[in-house]
């Protein structure tokens, strides 16, 4: 008799955790077309450091392109055929939009090519009608980032519902595509940060405010959700990777400047920033989750948000130095002038940032920061508690 | 405000395509750099080459110009084409870019030029050739003179797309908090279900919320934008009459330019104005007078004797960043009795009050006065944005050449007016740039400059007033919209300066 009741309870969720494999490779897809909209992005705003001049047919935009496409017609091709292909398994492991069915991170993929798509005939007509990119923010640019975010959240979010129906076996190649899909999420968090991380403003309490606004939520949410025990890790060091790599690897190929004026003799693209040593704080975040999981967010949050102010001064303070000193070569790149700077403002580019006169004390910034992380960790536990119950 | 020599006549504007074929680029628009005619015009050699230049300067800057080349040569086999933004100078250019063929028009390139920056270009020309390389610079002005309207098909699509996104985001949150969370396989329990909903229902709100906050985003860019607009400078003018000479005074009033935020005047032809007074309704007048400056601001200069009527000015000036400018006002003239300002005015200052000659009309009307002939010998139907229809015939008594001396540097001028005033435009048979504007260019070019970045100018050498034969002249340009232009044409002969009226009527088709 149990037996019959068993099968009459459990047996849909086996069986949904098998169908769910059947489209693992959606999953893997979709994450390798965010890594395309992230690379491509890295090599636009390096295109747009060394050369310039912008149309919709460079190579980095063809890219972004290429990978929101895929994501969304992949998508989309998936969510046709479970709705009038798939097993009564599959559409019941999967979520309803519209009257079609597909997984949810599916869903945003689609959205996310969706306003793509939209912010390239507005963009387009806003070029023509106020001039070509005047400002680099402006409302279809919104649009576009909102459409690239959202196949970064959609192949974080079909990662995640892959980890968690994955049985065992399949837990930890799962769990390792969660850690690599959320780096690809924290390095557009670190791109849209980029105006308050030049390297001569890391000895400055702004710098360590700001990054404790995102990094604390992503990096906890991250932990939290993730099934390894290094989720918040390995996704620091994708990052990490990401960003130096992309920028290593475009530093070979030529380039020069087709926009005036022209300040600095550049032959090859010029890389971004070095990345920040979020790996540090992501090892502290880990750890300590491992240890206070259970606890109540009252008492988890100050505790995650000092742990990550602490690391990351640590780490990046001194780090800093390196780079303000010893940082001008092809590894860590400090002197990475854009064709624009004049020559009288290279001086600036290895001069500590600092604030007006009445700025308040690094001591206080810091004070912030912890406020900032501790707010921001909350957030992450929570974001992070949702996230472990995506199941489809 | 930026430096007005970098910013810069709003208008509504309907770019077409470009004219091939022909040596030069059509465009309509109504208002701007130019007073309602904005495209350049060039003729003129490039080393061993001779081109005719025509560029279509975008409608919105940062925007990108279309560069058309006609090389008289079929030798040349490269032409490349660069911007050059007055304050960067040719070391903080960007490397030219080789303009295509025309395909079907032998010796015919087009390009584009990315224009970055408000204000004071010069593109470089370069040919290259069996013959070697030769290159011209082409003065432009870069300045917003339009806002493109939302066309009808965008705006729906856009709405659509819009409509599209939002209802996707509120079923994604619905999703999000509902079935995104149910075990596969498991049925979604009524808690969540009920759950989900609350969710969206607040989402709409927020949407809604976050579109109005878009709007107003946009609604203020548009702003920001229109004041990027090139505007004529105000100025004031006035005519008092003392001792029975009438004087005008032309006075620019704008903030900016007093404040000292334009470069200075530099003369062009040796003068620092030149001021063309033109009578706005039938019987038609024209002037081309050159006013004194007794301050930055001020430009002063006795009339002659002028019918009473109302009267429009346009007085052209070249800043030392090379970009010229178009100063547009009107006034009345009471009829004066016995008065007459000739003795006050210089022997370059000329006027007309005779009766212009209709084109089209009678086609062989032409003539001046008993030593100088001119005849029209564009097409007798004259239709817009098509180039090379300003052409003239020139003779003596016998209908044969004429020897025409430099008339301020130039063998010629032409000056173009449509009868509501909305387009003006001064140019000469080399084309509708200033020298002035291409001698600072070299100027920088050569750092033939102060410390401060004002030009080293040096009185230019007295022109050489040697005559030379002439019959035929032309003037490269396409009247850049439909309608009743007057041109009048300026030519020195025997110390004399000839000025004669035509009247044309401009068709769109």
């Amino acid at each position: 008799m149990s037996t019959t009741l068993d099968h009459v309870f459990a047996a849909p969720r086996a069986d949904a955790r098998v169908e769910s494999r059947d489209f693992a490779w959606h999953a893997y897809a979709v994450v390798a077309a965010a890594t395309m909209v992230l690379v491509g992005l890295i090599w636009d705003i390096s295109w747009h450091m060394s050369i310039g001049r912008d149309t919709f047919w460079t190579p980095a935009h063809l890219l972004i392109q290429a990978g929101g496409l895929t994501a969304g017609l992949g998508s989309g091709a998936l969510a046709l055929f479970i709705t009038f292909r798939g097993s009564a398994a599959q559409k019941a492991s999967t979520v309803s939009f519209w009257g079609f069915r597909a997984p949810f991170g599916a869903w945003v993929c689609i959205w996310g090519c969706g306003a793509m798509l939209t912010s390239a005939p507005f963009d387009d007509w806003w070029h023509n009608a106020y001039g070509l990119d005047v400002r680099i923010v402006s409302p279809p640019h919104l649009i576009l980032g909102f459409g690239m975010l959202g196949i970064l959240l959609g192949a974080l979010l079909r990662a995640l519902a892959l980890q968690n129906a994955a049985d065992e076996a399949a837990r930890d190649r799962a769990a390792t595509l969660f850690a690599a899909a959320s780096g690809l999420v924290l390095t557009i968090v670190a791109i849209f940060c980029f105006e308050w991380s030049d390297v001569n403003a890391m000895h400055w309490g702004v710098f360590y405010r700001t990054l404790a606004i995102p990094m604390p939520f992503l990096l906890v949410t991250v932990a939290m959700a993730g099934r390894g025990r290094w989720s918040a890790t390995i996704a620091a060091a994708v990052y990490m990777l990401a960003l130096a790599g992309t920028s290593w690897i475009l530093m070979l190929f030529p380039a020069t400047p087709k926009l005036g004026p022209i300040y600095q003799d550049i032959t090859h693209y010029v890389p971004l920033n070095f990345p920040l040593l979020l790996a540090v704080p992501a090892l502290a975040i880990d750890v300590a989750l491992q240890r206070i999981r259970g606890w109540p967010t009252w008492y988890a949050a100050p505790l995650l948000g000092v742990a990550f102010v602490a690391a990351f001064l640590a780490a990046q303070w001194p780090f800093a130095n390196v780079l303000m000193s010893t940082g001008r070569n092809w590894f860590f790149h400090t002197d990475n002038y854009v064709y624009w700077l004049s020559h009288a403002n290279e001086k600036w580019w290895f001069t500590w940032r600092t604030g007006r006169v009445d700025e308040p004390s690094l001591i206080n910034y810091f004070g912030q920061a912890v406020l900032f992380a501790t707010i921001s960790s909350a957030a992450g536990l929570g974001w992070g508690r949702w996230m472990t119950r995506v199941r489809r | 405000m930026g430096p007005l020599d970098d910013t810069s006549a709003p208008v509504s504007v309907s770019l077409k395509t470009m004219a091939r074929g022909t040596a030069a680029v059509s465009i309509a628009v109504l208002l701007a750099g130019h007073v309602g005619s904005p495209d350049v015009y060039y003729t003129g050699n490039a080393g061993p080459y001779h081109v005719d230049v025509a560029i279509r300067p975008p409608q919105v800057v940062p925007g990108i110009a279309t560069v058309y080349v006609q090389v008289g040569d079929s030798s040349a086999s490269r032409v490349v084409v660069r911007p050059v933004f007055w304050r960067a100078g040719t070391k903080g250019a960007p490397p030219g870019d080789d303009a295509m063929r025309v395909l079907g028009t032998p010796g015919a390139f087009e390009g584009q030029l990315w224009l970055m920056a408000s204000g004071a270009y010069s593109v470089n020309v370069s040919v290259t050739g069996t013959k070697g390389t030769g290159s011209v610079m082409v003065p432009v002005a870069s300045v917003a003179t339009g806002q493109l309207a939302l066309s009808p098909f965008l705006k729906w699509l856009l709405a659509a797309l819009g409509t599209l996104l939002v209802a996707g985001v509120i079923t994604a949150i619905h999703a999000a908090v509902g079935e995104s969370q149910v075990a596969p396989g498991d049925v979604m329990p009524p808690e969540r279900r009920r759950r989900a909903r609350i969710a969206a229902f607040v989402a709409v709100p927020v949407m809604a919320f976050i579109l109005f906050g878009g709007a107003k985003w946009w609604e203020s860019e548009a702003q920001r934008y229109t004041r990027t607009l090139y505007r004529p400078v105000p100025t004031q003018t006035v005519v008092r009459v003392d001792s029975f000479v009438p004087t005008l005074t032309q006075t620019v009033v704008d903030a900016g330019w007093r404040d000292g935020n334009v470069t200075p005047l530099m003369p062009d032809h040796g003068k620092l104005a030149h001021m063309f007074i033109v009578r706005a309704d039938s019987p038609y007048v024209f002037a081309h007078l050159h006013p004194a400056m007794p301050d930055r601001f001020t430009f002063v200069t006795a009339l002659p004797s002028l019918p009473a009527g109302r009267y429009r000015v346009f007085t052209d000036v070249v800043h030392e960043s090379g970009f010229e400018r178009t100063l547009v006002d009107s006034f009345t003239l009471p009829a004066l009795i016995g008065a007459g300002g000739a003795p006050r005015l210089t022997a370059d200052d000329a006027w007309s009050s005779d009766v212009v000659n209709k084109v089209g009309v009678f086609p062989e009307t032409g003539g001046h006065d008993s030593t100088f002939y001119i005849r029209w010998d564009g097409p007798g139907y004259v239709l817009a944005k098509r180039p090379g229809v300003l052409r003239f015939i020139v003779s003596d008594r016998r209908g044969g050449e004429i020897a025409v001396q430099p008339y301020l540097g130039m063998p010629a001028h032409a000056v173009v007016e449509r009868d509501d005033g909305k387009v003006f435009m001064h140019l000469h048979p080399s084309g509708t740039t200033s020298m002035a504007s291409q001698l600072a260019f070299a100027m920088r070019d050569q750092g033939d400059t102060t410390k401060d970045g004002r030009l080293r100018l040096t009185t230019p050498p007295m022109d050489d007033m040697s005559a030379r034969p002439m019959k035929y002249l032309s003037f490269p340009y396409a009247f850049p919209s439909a309608g009743l232009y007057r041109v009048w044409v300026q030519v020195r002969t025997d110390g004399r300066i000839h000025t004669s009226g035509f009247e044309v009527n401009v068709s769109e088709r």
